[in-house]
């Protein structure tokens, strides 16, 4: 006989006696329902049983079905069993199997490999002629004949696939802590007790009883020291605080999880907080209006549609990562299209994703983050190009703006570095057009007005006939820029001539590399080069 | 006039989340009126006219536009108003997780999705039959065969230390002591008429002959088989 272990409440009973000496451990009156306390129990059990016998008869009366919940959370609980979860499991009963029937997926269990229901008179041939399920069997003959259902058919779905979102991306950013993610009445469900098995294969079932799957335990973190974010989400309580307060354990945070249909359905201290660039960063769910949205399909009725087009409105540089459920392209293209700045796909319980894809996903999320982190420098930029005293002249002002906005378009949407050249070498040429037409203007009575002495910037001045006659149009950008500025201000920051010159050298060396590497362009450099040009245009108030 | 008041803050719309909008959507308007919101000053004079209410155990009142958590006086008045008339009620929660019954039948414990999945059958039950058969929103609609399950299991337990070849005998059916549930009487009033046989003729039986513990239990295990497949037994007793 392999290794038994019966589950009951009357060890005197002859079929006990009549298999001499043999483990047995009484079972405690579960409620119906109590998946959270049978798990309890289910967890403490050996964890090397070949041979679960269950005693139905002497169980708790009133709830008929323990014998078939003990019986599948033993089964599901395999991370926690172990090979006592490949047990073959016989249910004894003197009871028609008719009154196991009509509990659902739990009766099911019955369906499936070594999974017995025998009467007493049986129960020791049967018990000595068993054998537990192979990974193969358990795999084939469970995993793939069961079925588990969420309890709640609508609003469940949602509830349930944030709370199942975010225990996966628990389960890879602090897997020491994921049970602190979602009530352990959620994760001890038999739904999420399935869909944590039901993409395993027979080799996966094997690392994992002979304890060779390599679960991480340690956390991972984003610095987040300084960070200010938002979360707006319904469903914020199920789960994405709890791991996103995780992820960036520095970090303040404010959260909006009242259900709403638009951007000013949002209280106005948020609004103020949001326009005045209080935060570093927002997390924005899809479907704020919950189950209704569940039929929608054009991308523009989404509720977290509607409130990003609020956001970006009011403050268009501020970072927001979507967080969905959705898997429609075209709904995350709108978004993108709409300015958001990345998205977490909320994994759903529904597609039996490998622990791999959560993996990937919750990384993805975590260099997202940083990245938009990092260009939440953008929301000063952005508002600081609203707020420039441009010159008087009307098309120089509006060549200087479109190229602004080019510029803006351009690193709003920068990646990479060699999307950071570009938006920089596009924000340098904000330079070329303000001077070109400011030194063109300056021409009076045969001179140009702008010109200074310095020796340093000799080589500007055009001399005609012995005559100074002011700015040389064909100098250099940065003695250009220069002399504009320092006459225009009277003064001003001493070292701008120094910036300007590192600055527009650094847009030639990209372009005109020669035979050096082309250097290396960051945000750093942009943010830098857009505060000199805020500078230099500020000498036209 | 509806016969059935739901009074549920459904402050959630968890009614739609149990798949219970067929209430909102007025489906069986005929026999049950449904009501949100409530409180200390609401006119409850409709209902002495309900022949029974199916009230949320954690009510909310409504007060100055919304539902406050902290208070639930209107429930308790409600119920108040309830027991005094004699009206009978199932409270329902999500707090409940088991069901329970006081001495005057009411059904006192309910868990909350227990209830609305059993309403529809309970209000289809009413409205073919004209009776409230609270035991469906209890049991479910197989309720019979819950309660002979139920019955049966504690029945056997009372011999399960005899081998299925040992003889049994009456002291093996009876109460052992005075108060106990007669689980035997119990399982033969829910299988009439078909069983054809009375509580003490069964009594008489096995006294006057050996009736072997796998002949009784195979009996017993044919009317829960009938009471499964039929909804009712239909099996007459051998």
């Amino acid at each position: 006989m392999e290794k038994t272990l019966i589950l009951g409440n009357k060890p005197e009973k002859w079929w006990i006696k009549d298999l001499g000496e043999t483990d047995v451990l009484s079972v405690p009156n579960f409620s119906v329902g109590k998946n959270s306390d049978i798990s309890n129990f289910v967890r403490e059990l050996p964890k090397d049983i070949d041979c679960v016998v269950i005693d139905a008869d002497s169980l708790y009366t009133e709830n008929i079905e323990l014998p078939l919940d003990l019986a599948l959370q033993i089964r599901l609980m395999l991370r926690e069993c172990l090979h006592t979860s490949l047990s073959s499991i016989i249910i004894v009963s003197d009871l028609s199997i008719e009154a196991f029937r009509d509990y659902g997926v739990k009766s099911m269990i019955l369906m499936t490999r070594k999974v017995s229901l025998v009467q007493s008179e049986v129960v020791c041939e049967v018990i000595r002629n068993s054998a537990p399920l192979s990974p193969g069997e358990y795999v084939e003959g469970f995993l793939n004949l069961i079925k588990i259902e969420p309890q709640q058919k609508i609003e469940g779905r949602h509830s349930i696939a944030n709370e199942w979102g975010a225990e996966r991306l628990g389960s890879v950013v602090c897997p020491d802590r994921k049970s602190d993610i979602i009530p352990l009445k959620t994760s001890s469900s038999l739904y999420f007790r399935y869909c944590n098995l039901a993409s395993l294969n027979a080799d996966e079932v094997r690392g994992i009883i002979n304890c060779k799957s390599q679960e991480r335990i340690e956390s991972k973190e984003i610095e987040s020291k300084g960070v200010k974010f938002l979360l707006i989400d319904d469903e914020a309580d199920k789960g994405w605080l709890k791991v996103l307060s995780v992820l960036m354990p520095d970090a303040e945070y404010d959260v909006w999880n009242t259900p709403i249909q638009s951007y000013d359905d949002i209280n106005s201290e948020i609004r103020n907080n949001i326009k005045s660039r209080k935060y570093d960063l927002i997390f924005l769910d899809l479907r704020m209006a919950g189950v209704s949205e569940e039929s929608v399909l054009n991308p523009e009725d989404f509720s977290g549609m509607r409130i990003l087009r609020g956001i970006k409105k009011v403050n268009r540089g501020i970072q927001v990562i979507m967080l969905t459920a959705t898997n429609k392209s075209w709904n995350l293209k709108a978004l993108l299209d709409a300015g958001a700045n990345g998205y977490y796909m909320k994994e759903s319980p529904e597609y039996h994703f490998p622990v791999t894809y959560s993996e990937q996903n919750a990384n993805a999320l975590i260099e997202t983050i940083e990245a938009c982190l990092e260009n939440s420098y953008l929301q000063d930029i952005v508002a600081g190009v609203a707020q420039l005293t441009l010159p008087a002249d009307s098309e120089c002002s509006d060549n200087i703006y479109n190229q602004l906005k080019i510029a803006l378009s351009l690193i709003l949407k920068a990646k990479t570095n060699a999307d950071y050249a570009f938006a920089y070498i596009s924000l340098e040429q904000v330079f070329e057009i303000a001077t070109s037409s400011l030194i063109r203007q300056s021409w009076n009575n045969g001179r140009y007005e702008f010109f200074f002495t310095e020796d340093t910037h000799e080589k500007c001045r055009l001399i005609e006939g012995g005559k100074d006659k002011g700015l040389l149009d064909s100098a250099a950008q940065w003695k250009k820029v220069s002399a504009i500025y320092y006459q225009l201000y009277g003064g001003g920051d001493s070292t701008f001539s120094a910036k300007v010159e590192y600055l527009i050298s650094l847009r030639n060396k990209y372009i005109h590399p020669g035979t050096e590497d082309k250097p290396v362009i960051t945000q750093v450099d942009f943010q830098n080069l857009f505060d000199v040009i805020v500078l230099f245009l500020s000498v036209f108030k | 006039m509806a016969d059935i008041v739901l009074i549920d803050d459904n402050s959630r719309d968890q009614r739609r989340s149990y798949g219970a909008d067929y209430i909102d959507d007025g489906a069986y308007s005929d026999i049950i009126r449904h009501i949100e919101r409530v409180n200390q000053s609401s006119d409850f004079t409709f209902l002495k006219t309900s022949k029974c209410v199916l009230i949320h155990d954690s009510l909310e009142d409504f007060i100055n536009g919304h539902f406050d958590e902290h208070s639930h006086v209107a429930k308790d008045l409600i119920i108040h108003i309830l027991d005094a008339s004699h009206i009978p009620y199932v409270c329902f929660s999500d707090g409940h997780s088991y069901t329970d019954c006081d001495s005057d039948e009411n059904i006192v414990s309910l868990k909350k999705s227990e209830f609305y999945i059993r309403l529809k059958d309970f209000l289809d039950c009413y409205k073919n039959t004209g009776v409230l058969q609270f035991l469906i929103l209890a049991y479910g609609k197989n309720y019979r065969k819950v309660l002979v399950t139920k019955y049966v299991k504690a029945l056997f337990q009372k011999f399960d230390s005899k081998r299925p070849a040992d003889i049994l005998t009456i002291a093996d059916i009876k109460p052992a002591k005075s108060g106990e549930i007669h689980y035997m009487e119990k399982i033969i009033e829910l299988s009439q008429p078909a069983l054809g046989i009375t509580y003490e003729d069964l009594l008489d039986y096995i006294e006057d002959n050996e009736v072997s513990v796998r002949e009784f239990q195979s009996n017993i295990n044919n009317i829960i088989n009938s009471i499964s497949l039929n909804g009712k037994n239909t099996y007459t007793w051998k």
